[in-house]
């Protein structure tokens, strides 16, 4: 199989991308549904992306299709994970909130582990050195502990039967 | 209300403002009248001359001399701009997520693994859901890496290298009470923030010993020194045993009353507590036998003792000691009664635990607080980055729209505007919605730039009044600049029209004092020039060297009343053809002139008199006043007397201390009263001003000096050398000095110090105490020790 042959992917919104093999095969979901499936002209049925977002994602890829694949004591790191992006990556992921989670969700659906750890660390750094109130805000979280819950947790907290 | 004139100066250096001729009729001001077309079009045209680009608004007034144009804008008006002045906000709708409820637990767990443990806690007190996300077992293996590290590497020596061969697992974290402990409980210790006692959240670290969060002023009231339940009365009451079950901790309130001695601390809720609980297991034994059993013999006190002595054994290198502390320990544990004993011997059990979670506690806390200022960091840095990616999305929009050229866009303070530097990325909406704000800041900074640079004008014949000038220049400002852009000018105007409302022409200042004939810079050289080599002349005409000092400095010379006569005139000496006219002039003046010299070296010696015979002795104010020039013919008072050690003074400009004629050729030769510069002078207006001073504390601290050196002050020709000869290698203290003078010192050093001193005090309205002077023995040389090896 050449490596320049063109996929089809269609999204959830019936919408279809034609991309390069090279770049669709960073998602490993669609390189191993390629490779079950053979060549073939019909294209693959992505129900759990949207149009808007699989357009970034294949941005994406586009741009790190000639990255290597990550070795395997890249992934299990002893060392402390430290969130650090590179500079391309940090100014791809500055969208909104919404487009920020649907990137995270589809690069998790279609298995695009360096796009989902560009995502993560984005989240983290964005909680990262905040209060509670800060990240509520941020994140539009509604804080529903009732007095009596505040209570029972303050008192779980305490470690009275331990001393 | 604190109110500032800003003139923006860095853009008024870059962005020239002229008025559009075309454009005038077009825009909003469209009720300028004829005279301000007609001003516009003749702006335009002298715009287009050569050489040096106009700057400001001129009036209808070519026919004046071009130099006008850059005379001080006294016509200028000012805008008097609010300090406290709130910058325009705008609320917009912000995409936000509650992710929590979005994204998967292998993905959420994915993210927090990024953080640090202490805001994974923090997540808990966000809501339900989140609590029950972060607390969840699927969480706990996370939570057990994030508490206790990344393994640790182990390293070998290979081919003279240290190469990492393999991770040890971290420490596991020990059990408490046979029971494993779980994560989350532990973070709760370690990182909630509220205190347990008073329920504020003030909490900054956990007390690892009594697993307890108290803020300090909880600590500071409910903990008590072990020492203390042994001593006191308050605590007599105590079951014995209690000190030996309570938990105690080595971390000391911040209480200042209790010394270092103090090692241990206890709470005095649990003394009560574990005294209750002892006292009724006591009870519950005394019903069971009809025996008293011997503990109640033992006081808290004795058992306080005990428990110090046993510890300090178990402390020792010696294992025979560790062992008698243990088993002094275990003697008086078995003077309890059964239940007592029992209930004891739990207890200590669980203290040892205890204690070993203390230990993995500390021995992990310092590390994950590093790690907690490495996140700080990485946070601050990825916040910049953000903010920095919308300051460049929102310049690229700017200079893309192309409203404003790009050199206001640089020099105008709209990328400090809180709408820019928020950390949240920049879509479109959010585009559009600051966009308007942050034109409007730019227009506002154009508006200033304009009343600044422009808003000057010179008076014309067709100005009735001074408001009528204001009125015209108001009017004149709300023509459209060619530099302005027709869509910049639709942002500009309404804010220039705003701010003009409040713009007024300042006061005029009061005018300078003449000072002099006004010369040009040539003539004015020339004149200085010509009076400096005079007065060279003079000088070299006088009879001796010392007379060179005794005369006037440069700048003293020009105010000489013949002397100044003649440097005022407007035509005199001010052109060099004229040199030999001058000259004969000069001459004609030159006794004069010769006379007023000497007049003022009888000042000079006058006034150092009068300062000497002030500060050392005890004429009265009336006789100084009475002291004329005659005072100097007295034989008394003749060169010898100012030769004397007693008659030695104060540079009136520094500290310098010495003879008259020392202090007169320091004056000359450091303080010579005239610009470095060449052609032009330093003109003195405070010649009257005594060269010369002493103080009385200088004076005291200087007889003193020389009572110490046994030197007869009252001997003419006195060298400092002779002084410092007779103090040899002794130097000298000021005792009651201010701080900082205290310390031995040479005799120069200190006379300067006490002048510097008492200089301060005076201008304080003060005075300082009598200076006590102490001679100083020198050091001893030590006895060499050679080098230790």
């Amino acid at each position: 199989m050449s490596s320049n042959q063109c996929v089809t992917l269609q999204t959830s919104d019936d919408e279809q991308f034609k991309v390069d093999r090279d770049v669709a095969n960073r998602s490993v979901l669609i390189r191993n549904m390629l490779e079950d499936v053979g060549e073939s002209e019909q294209a693959i049925p992505l129900p759990n992306v949207s149009a808007n977002v699989l357009k970034k994602v294949l941005e994406w890829c586009e741009h790190h299709k000639k990255d290597p694949e990550p070795l395997a004591e890249d992934l299990d790191d002893n060392r402390r994970k430290t969130t650090e992006i590179s500079d391309w990556d940090a100014k791809f992921i500055q969208v909104d909130q919404e487009m920020l989670f649907e990137i995270i969700l589809a690069a998790n659906y279609l298995d695009i582990k360096p796009l989902l750890d560009v995502g993560c660390k984005t989240v983290a750094n964005m909680i990262k050195g905040k209060q509670p109130e800060e990240i509520r805000k941020l994140f539009n979280i509604v804080n529903d502990f009732t007095p009596e819950e505040e209570a029972q947790i303050k008192k779980e907290n305490e470690w009275a039967e331990d001393r | 209300m604190a109110t500032r004139t800003r003139l923006p100066r860095q853009a008024a250096q870059s962005t020239n403002y002229t008025f559009d001729e075309s454009d005038g009729s077009a825009d909003a001001a469209g009720s300028a009248s004829s005279d301000e077309e007609e001003y516009g079009r003749k702006r335009a045209k002298t715009s287009k001359g050569k050489g040096k680009p106009r700057k400001r608004i001129k009036g209808n007034d070519s026919d004046e001399e071009d130099e006008d144009d850059f005379a001080p804008r006294s016509g200028g008006l000012v805008v008097q701009l609010d300090n406290e002045e709130q910058p325009e906000l705008v609320e917009y709708e912000v995409k936000r997520v509650d992710f929590g409820k979005l994204l998967p637990l292998e993905t959420l767990r994915e993210i927090f693994g990024y953080l640090h443990p202490s805001t994974l806690y923090q997540l808990s007190s966000l809501s339900k859901t989140w609590r029950t996300i972060v607390k969840s077992d699927f969480m706990k293996p996370l939570w057990l890496d994030l508490l206790r590290g990344p393994p640790t590497p182990k390293t070998e020596f290979q081919d003279m290298k240290r190469v990492v061969v393999g991770y040890d697992d971290p420490e596991p974290i020990p059990s408490l009470n046979g029971d494993e402990v779980e994560p989350f409980r532990l973070a709760t210790l370690l990182f909630d923030k509220t205190c347990e006692n008073c329920e504020r959240g003030k909490v900054y670290t956990c007390d690892r010993y009594l697993f307890r969060r108290l803020c300090y002023e909880c600590r500071d009231l409910n903990l008590v020194p072990t020492t203390d339940v042994g001593k006191g009365k308050t605590y007599r009451d105590l079951h014995p045993a209690t000190l030996q079950v309570v938990a105690s901790t080595p971390l000391p309130p911040r209480d200042l009353r209790y010394g270092r001695n103090q090692r241990s601390w206890v709470l005095i809720s649990d003394l009560r507590d574990a005294s209750e609980t002892l006292e009724q297991l006591q009870l519950e034994d005394d019903a069971d036998s009809s025996n008293k059993y011997a503990e109640t013999s033992l006081s808290a006190k004795s058992v306080q003792k005990t428990l110090g002595r046993a510890k300090r054994l178990k402390k020792s290198w010696s294992t025979s000691r560790a062992e008698r502390g243990k088993a002094l320990e275990a003697e008086l544990t078995q003077k309890y009664s059964p239940r007592v004993k029992e209930y004891v011997l739990d207890r200590l059990a669980s203290k040892e635990e205890h204690a070993k979670l203390a230990t993995w506690i500390w021995k992990r806390w310092s590390s994950l607080i590093d790690l907690q200022d490495v996140v700080k960091t990485e946070a601050t840095a990825f916040d910049t980055r953000v903010q920095s990616y919308r300051l460049a999305a929102i310049r690229k929009h700017l200079s893309d729209e192309g409203i404003f050229p790009p050199s206001t866009l640089k020099h105008s303070s709209w990328s400090s505007h809180p709408l820019v530097k928020r950390t949240e990325p920049l879509t479109g909406e959010i585009w559009k919605a600051i966009r308007p704000v942050l034109y409007r800041v730019i227009a506002r900074y154009v508006a200033l730039n304009i009343i600044a640079r422009c808003g000057s004008r010179k008076r014309t014949k067709k100005d009735d009044d001074e408001s009528d000038v204001e009125a015209a220049l108001k009017r004149d400002l709300l023509k459209k600049p060619k530099s302005v852009s027709a869509d910049g000018w639709k942002w500009v105007r309404p804010l220039l029209a705003e701010l003009l409302k409040h713009a007024k022409q300042p006061e005029k200042p009061a005018a300078p004092l003449q000072q002099g004939p006004v010369l040009t810079k040539e003539q004015r050289e020339v004149k200085n020039a010509f009076f400096r080599e005079r007065y060279e002349k003079a000088l070299d005409m006088l009879p001796s060297q010392k007379g060179r000092f005794y005369a006037p400095r440069f700048g003293e010379f020009l105010v000489c009343p013949t002397v100044q006569q003649l440097y005022d005139d407007a035509e005199f000496a001010v052109d060099n053809s004229t040199y030999d006219d001058d000259l004969a002039t000069w001459a004609e003046h030159l006794d004069a002139i010769f006379e007023e010299m000497g007049d003022h070296v009888l000042e000079v010696r006058l006034s150092a008199l009068t300062a000497i015979l002030a500060a050392t002795t005890e004429m009265s104010a009336d006789d100084m006043e009475d002291l004329g020039a005659d005072a100097l013919a007295d034989p008394a008072y003749n060169d010898s007397f100012f030769t004397r050690a007693s008659s030695w003074v104060n540079c009136a400009d520094c500290d310098k201390f010495g003879s008259l004629i020392e202090i007169l050729k320091h004056r000359h030769e450091c303080h010579p009263l005239s610009s470095p510069h060449a052609g032009s002078v330093k003109l003195t207006a405070d010649a009257p001003r005594p060269q010369v001073e002493l103080s009385l504390e200088v004076a005291c601290a200087w007889s003193a000096v020389l009572e110490l050196a046994k030197i007869d002050a009252d001997k003419p020709n006195f060298k400092a050398k002779d002084l410092t000869k007779a103090l040899g290698k002794q130097d000298l203290a000021w005792e009651n000095g201010p701080r900082g003078t205290k310390h031995r010192q040479t005799w120069s050093n200190l006379i300067e110090a006490v002048c510097r001193h008492a200089r301060t005090a005076h201008r304080r309205q003060d005075v300082l105490a009598v200076p006590v002077i102490v001679l100083r023995k020198p050091y001893k040389p030590r006895r060499g020790r050679g080098w230790l090896w």
